[in-house]
């Protein structure tokens, strides 16, 4: 048996809230062996981060870790008081943690060099001399390359991405035993995550220590993890081998996570089944199992036995559940299948709804003094598109790729500056507010942040309503009414709730209200802004279903950006890629998943894990480097070029759009060795 | 940063240049004939019509103004009318000592309430937060002039060991000058710590909630030591940009500090030049204070790009 | 809806005794500056030459001032001075600073540059100087001091409002609004002065308390309003040359200020931290 680095044992840690203690993490227990890579699965506030924080006691008040015991290497390190010398050695020395957010984690005004030698010093007798030469070991180590200019630059000059490896050196500094990665990779682009996951993974097995990844993506737990924990309202639900979760989930909530998430692999039919409801609040828990209000398979049992332990159900997986699998598959077999799937050829009309005609979005740079000289970057680089009536046309994306300023444009909260954008053959571009006023009821939207995107001040009702005020599409005050209650039960929501304000509705209910808002003034095209991105897992495939839904029955066409190809396969007719401002490759739907020609296609597609072990382990992988920004001062030829591994010499020439098979696309000055590959 | 150093030197210009167009048109308005004004009212009419072309009463607003700032730039603020010299002779004698009480106040104020946050920071929630908290929402709340004729009740005039009153250079009297400068400096300071007390609180308390100093500690870094390498600096640097207010704030304080203890300083110019309707030092003394205030501001703004790489390097 | 997220905001309100006792002070200073007639024990302006300067008495309170008046008199009248200087110019303040700077903050443009370098140039003359040379143009006089403690505050007003506007502005809903084709007057008045309105709101009732000690330095410097109207400051400024022989004079009424201006700065953080409890324990 492995060396066994480090047992959680029971911890249970509370916040004081309104004198009230909220269980965070209630009663978790886990271990790591040397040299293995586990992973906590959970959504937001299943307390997965507040047990990594938990271990170390970085707990601050008004939280506290009440009971339990955290061993390393057999010896409990709850009992030494948080700023003890020796749990500060244990901090950092021992266990290092690596934290979600890359902007904010490094300190502003101190080189980045600097913060890795700290480190280094706290943990180990050295002179400045050896110390600085770790450093820069380390930063090689990250793939930092100029490590020598750049251990003297400050955090601001890096990139996301670089930052996020540059606390990975901080981790690694003093030779700690435990990495933790808490959501480390969540903030950063698919390619930058694969970057650092395969990274990580290497250097964890190069100095033989652990790593726990805490995480709320399967398909990195399915590539990454050799056992899994799954987390839910602070507790454990299901533990096991990797292969053997994915392969028999023994938990109803494990189970409803693997039917809910969209897969790359996915066949396009296949139909998302959403957990229903919320998780609940930690508040009031109940004596009972935890997840029984959203259980579907949960019988008489589970409400009137006590909540239910981990119980091993085969050898080494565990599972806290009254029932056994038999009774779930059996319960399974009395689902309701949902049919609904729509049938996307007969919807779709030869009319041409929306069309762009090399639509170019530039922005200056900001100037130095006297505002001379201000660099023009181009956001949204001639940009041609087409999308038929009744159409899903998926746009798919990194970070600066470009694809919400061609949205902003379409939309025209931008003034594109070029090329035309014609909605119903009429070109928008130029046409003032005014003008526009009767546009922007058949033009909607739905945004990404279902924070942000209500007025905090108004009532859910009178949201959903103003389109029906502005473009005075009811006349009478209970013709409006009506309307408002007709638009809440479209996206399964109670009328009753219209007096509520915003920030009393969950993130998943603001979502179908930003759909109703959309809704409210008829509108025939819908630009969908990474409308699930901001969502935990379980409640994406409630909207990804209710939008496919609204599609088929008003007959609406969609633009859906995305930045996950995983999500817009399973409600795209069409896929759009883009990169830095242009349309590199564009397809429909299965045949870009099939035959990807463009290497970044290529790239992002092998970038993205499949919550499924077996098919990971099986699956070839292609790498990139770098980051989008290396290509962003490129201007000659092809922006990808920096990254490509298939670049030559004629990738430095223009491009011209090619099409490949019928409807197929590609922007790629290879294209033609790509056939012959093939 | 050369850059950033010049458009800063432009912007401030360009202020300074509104402050003199701002304070001229001011006091163009103000009702009342200087004529009558310097000779009193019981002038003949050519005297009155001598006077009147001297001081340039009959030319357009904006040649005078013209005339006016050309002046200015060559370091001639024009005539007293009250005590008819030169108004730069008035200055000279006045400015230093206004200089030289509120550059004391501003280091005392700066160091003590930068401190004094910090400690309410670090210790929040404690006796001695409690303490600095109740003591800096106090005084926020006391007019100075009052303190200030407490203390010469107490000090002065109960237990007589300091002067009431006046203004002595050290170099003239050591001991009556220091003496002399206690109360005044001790109103100073009083009434500008809180807002440098508050604001370094503030500005801790918010940088010990951000993720670096989370990292920190997950480094394994001592309490102490992450407050000391981590945290102040990064707390002072929104306090520095508040030492630009600070600066404005004493300033505007002389000419009441001044005046309840006659200091013969700039401030109390200020006040006795708008009794006696003398416009030329009127202009001449907020002119030079506005002057004061915003090359205090591009200083501290120079110093922040210093502090922060986030704009020194980019 | 409505009411019980005002009860909630006067419940945490007034769940901290300071501020309730802070509250109750404000009120008792209200109901002297209006029933001022009626608590006066005597005419503030009737002057008894006989009994000139006497100090603590049972008859007088606070003693006489030089005509022999009565201070405490004095006093209650000089309350209505300060409370309608300190809340009227921050009102005026107010409606000025936050027009501009919404309409500023919106449009943006060369007409925010030009104004923002006038803020900066007023901010760079301090507001007791500014006060100073506008009271020397405008002269004295309750409603000329009024306006003039509010010209200082106008700049803050403008800066804090196009702050406000320019980040809602930013904000996803706004967009919203302007997809939906919500016209530019309803997105400033419907969205963005509603969601930007309560930091403003805090802001001013912080700083009336500061416009009140303004208004007694003014006063206290003879550049208020004109004898015989009794003012705080200047009943200070009268005392200053009898602290011999009634050294009440002076202190009475600075207690009287120290007393408002603490209260309406523990009520305005008290509001703050009841509006936005993200804000809380910090200045």
């Amino acid at each position: 048996m492995e060396e066994r680095i480090l047992e959680v044992k029971n911890l249970c840690t509370g916040f004081e809230v309104d004198g009230q203690t909220v269980r965070a993490v209630d009663g978790v227990s886990f271990h790591v062996d040397r040299g293995e890579i586990i992973s906590i699965v959970g959504e937001s506030g299943s307390g997965k981060s507040v047990t990594q924080m938990s271990i170390l006691q970085l707990i601050r008040k008004p939280g506290r870790i009440m009971a339990g015991e955290v061993l390393l290497d057999g010896q409990d390190i709850l009992k030494y008081p948080a700023d003890s010398e020796e749990m500060r050695k244990i901090r950092g020395g021992r266990i290092s943690m690596i934290f979600q957010e890359p902007m904010t984690s490094l300190n502003p005004v101190l080189r980045v060099g600097e913060q890795i030698k700290e480190c280094i010093l706290l943990h180990h007798k050295m002179t400045n001399q050896e110390a600085e030469e770790r450093t820069l070991q380390l930063l090689r180590d990250v793939g930092i390359k100029n490590e020598k200019i750049r251990k003297d630059e400050y955090p601001h000059q890096f990139s996301g991405g670089m930052r996020q490896r540059i606390m990975i050196a901080i981790a690694l500094a003093a030779g700690a035993d435990i990495l933790i990665a808490d959501e480390a990779t969540t903030a950063l682009d698919v390619t930058t995550q694969a970057q650092l996951l395969e990274m990580m993974k290497e250097l964890v097995k190069r100095y033989h220590s652990s790593l726990i990844i805490v995480t709320h993506n399967l398909g990195i737990v399915a590539r990454y993890a050799q056992r899994i924990y799954v987390m839910y309202a602070g507790e454990i639900l299901e533990s096991g081998d990797t292969q053997q979760i994915f392969a028999h989930p023994s938990h109803p909530y494990t189970r409803g996570l693997l039917k809910a998430i969209p897969r790359l692999d996915d066949d396009k039919e296949r139909v998302l089944e959403p957990i229903d409801g919320l998780p609940p609040d930690l508040a009031d828990k109940s004596a009972y199992c935890a997840f029984e209000p959203r259980c579907k398979y949960a019988g008489r049992d589970c409400r009137e036995k006590n909540k239910p332990v981990l119980h091993e159900t085969d050898k080494g997986h565990f599972a806290a559940c009254h029932l056994e699998a038999e009774e779930l598959d059996e319960a399974e077999k009395n689902f309701e299948k949902r049919t609904l799937k729509r049938h996307h050829h007969g919807i779709i009309k030869e009319e041409k709804l929306l069309e762009l005609q090399h639509v170019t979005k530039s922005f200056k740079k900001s100037g130095g003094f006297l505002k001379g000289g201000g660099e023009v970057f181009k956001a949204v680089d001639d940009v041609s598109l087409t999308i038929k009536k009744g159409e899903i046309l998926g746009l798919v994306g990194e970070s600066g790729c470009g694809k919400s300023t061609l949205a902003k444009c379409i939309l025209k909260i931008y003034q594109a500056n070029e090329g035309k954008i014609l909605f119903r053959g009429k070109d928008i571009i130029p046409l003032k507010e005014r003008e526009m006023k009767g546009l922007r009821a058949q033009i909607s939207c739905i945004f990404q942040d279902p924070f942000s995107s209500l007025d905090p001040r108004q009532t859910a009702g009178s949201i959903v309503g103003e389109p029906l005020k502005i473009h005075k599409l009811v006349s009478t005050p209970e013709a409006y009414a009506n309307r408002v209650d007709e638009l809440f039960r479209m996206v399964n929501l109670d009328p009753a709730l219209k007096d509520r304000v915003a920030h009393e509705f969950s993130g998943g209910q603001r979502q179908r209200l930003g759909i109703a808002r959309a809704l409210a003034s008829n509108p025939e095209f819908i630009l969908c802004d990474e409308p699930i991105s901001a969502l935990d897992v379980s409640i994406q495939a409630q909207i990804i279903n209710l939008l496919e839904e609204l599609a088929d029955k008003l007959q609406l066409t969609y633009i859906f950006i995305a930045h996950d190809l995983s999500v817009v396969k399973h409600i795209s007719d069409r896929i759009a890629v883009m990169y830095l401002g242009k349309i590199v490759e564009i397809a429909p739907c299965e045949e870009l998943y099939r035959n990807p020609l463009h290497p970044y296609t290529q790239a992002l597609l092998s970038a993205i894990p499949i919550p499924d072990p077996v098919v990971e382990k099986e699956r070839k992988t292609i790498r990139i480097q770098g980051e989008v920004s290396d290509g962003a001062l490129e201007i000659r030829g092809c922006g990808f070029r920096p990254r490509c591994p298939k670049a030559t010499k004629e990738c430095e020439h223009s491009m011209q759009m090619k099409e490949y098979t019928e409807g197929h696309f590609v922007l790629c000055n290879q294209i033609k060795k790509l056939k012959e590959e093939i | 940063m050369g850059k950033y150093f010049l458009k800063r030197f432009g912007q401030m210009l360009v202020v300074l240049f509104l402050v003199t167009f701002f304070v001229y048109l001011l006091l163009d308005l103000i009702p009342g004939d200087p004529v009558y004004a310097i000779l009193g009212n019981k002038i003949r009419p050519e005297q009155y019509e001598r006077v009147y072309k001297e001081l340039g009463l009959d030319k357009p607003f904006l040649v005078r103004y013209g005339e006016w700032l050309s002046g200015l730039v060559q370091g001639d603020f024009g005539r007293s009318i009250y005590y008819k010299v030169p108004v730069v002779e008035l200055l000279a004698k006045r400015l230093p000592i206004t200089f030289f009480i509120n550059v004391i106040v501003m280091t005392i104020s700066t160091s003590l309430g930068i401190w004094m946050g910090i400690i309410s920071a670090v210790r929040r929630g404690s006796k001695v937060d409690n303490f600095i908290t109740v003591f800096s929402n106090i005084f926020a709340c006391v007019p100075g002039f009052w303190i200030g004729i407490i203390l010469v009740y107490f000090l002065a005039v109960k237990l007589q060991i300091l002067p009431t009153m006046g203004f002595t250079w050290p170099w003239e009297d050591f001991a009556l000058s220091v003496r002399q400068l206690i109360m005044p400096i001790l109103v100073g300071v009083l009434t500008s710590l809180s807002v440098m007390t508050r604001q370094t609180r503030s500005s801790m308390l918010e940088v010990v909630n951000q993720d670096y100093i989370r990292t920190a500690r997950a480094k394994g870094m001592k309490e102490k030591d992450i407050i000391r390498k981590h945290a102040i600096r990064n707390a002072l640097i929104p306090v520095i940009t508040l030492m630009g207010i600070g600066i404005g704030f004493i300033f505007g304080g002389s000419p009441i500090i001044e005046t309840v203890f006659s200091i013969p300083g700039m401030g109390n110019l200020l006040v006795s030049a708008i009794g006696n309707r003398d416009i030329p030092v009127v202009q001449a003394c907020v002119f030079i204070m506005a002057a004061v205030i915003c090359m205090a501001n591009m200083a501290v703004d120079i110093v922040y790009g210093l502090v922060d790489p986030r704009i020194r390097v980019k | 809806m409505r009411k019980s997220k005002f009860r909630r905001f006067m419940d945490t309100l007034f769940s901290r005794k300071i501020v309730m006792v802070s509250f109750v002070v404000v009120l008792v200073f209200l109901v002297m500056a209006v029933l001022a007639p009626l608590l006066a024990p005597y005419d503030p302006y009737e002057q008894d030459l006989m009994h000139t300067l006497q100090g603590i008495s049972s008859e007088h309170l606070f003693g006489t001032d030089k005509y022999g008046r009565d201070i405490l008199s004095r006093i209650i009248y000089g309350s209505r001075i300060s409370l309608i200087v300190g809340v009227g110019s921050v009102l005026i303040a107010f409606v000025i600073g936050s027009t501009i700077g919404m309409i500023i903050g919106y449009f943006g443009g060369w007409l925010d540059t030009v104004v923002m370098r006038i803020t900066d140039m007023m901010f760079a003359i301090p507001q007791v100087v500014l006060a100073l040379a506008l009271a020397a143009v405008l002269g004295n006089g309750l409603w000329n001091l009024t306006f003039l403690m509010s010209v200082g505050a106008i700049p803050g007003y403008i800066r804090m409002l196009r702050g406000q506007v320019m980040a809602i502005k930013e904000q996803d809903f706004i967009t919203a609004g302007r997809v939906i084709g919500a016209s530019p007057g309803r997105l400033m008045f419907f969205h963005m002065l509603p969601n930007g309105f309560s930091p403003i709101l805090v802001f001013m009732t912080q700083s009336v308390g500061g416009t009140i000690l303004g208004e007694a330095g003014l006063s206290f410097l003879g550049l208020g309003i004109d004898p015989p109207t009794a003012t705080w400051g200047g009943l200070i400024n009268e005392g200053r040359q009898y602290l011999l022989t009634n050294p009440v004079y002076s202190i009475a009424p600075g207690i009287f200020i120290v007393l408002l201006v603490m209260a309406l700065n523990i009520l305005g953080d008290g509001i703050r931290d009841a509006m936005d409890p993200r804000l809380r324990g910090q200045h």
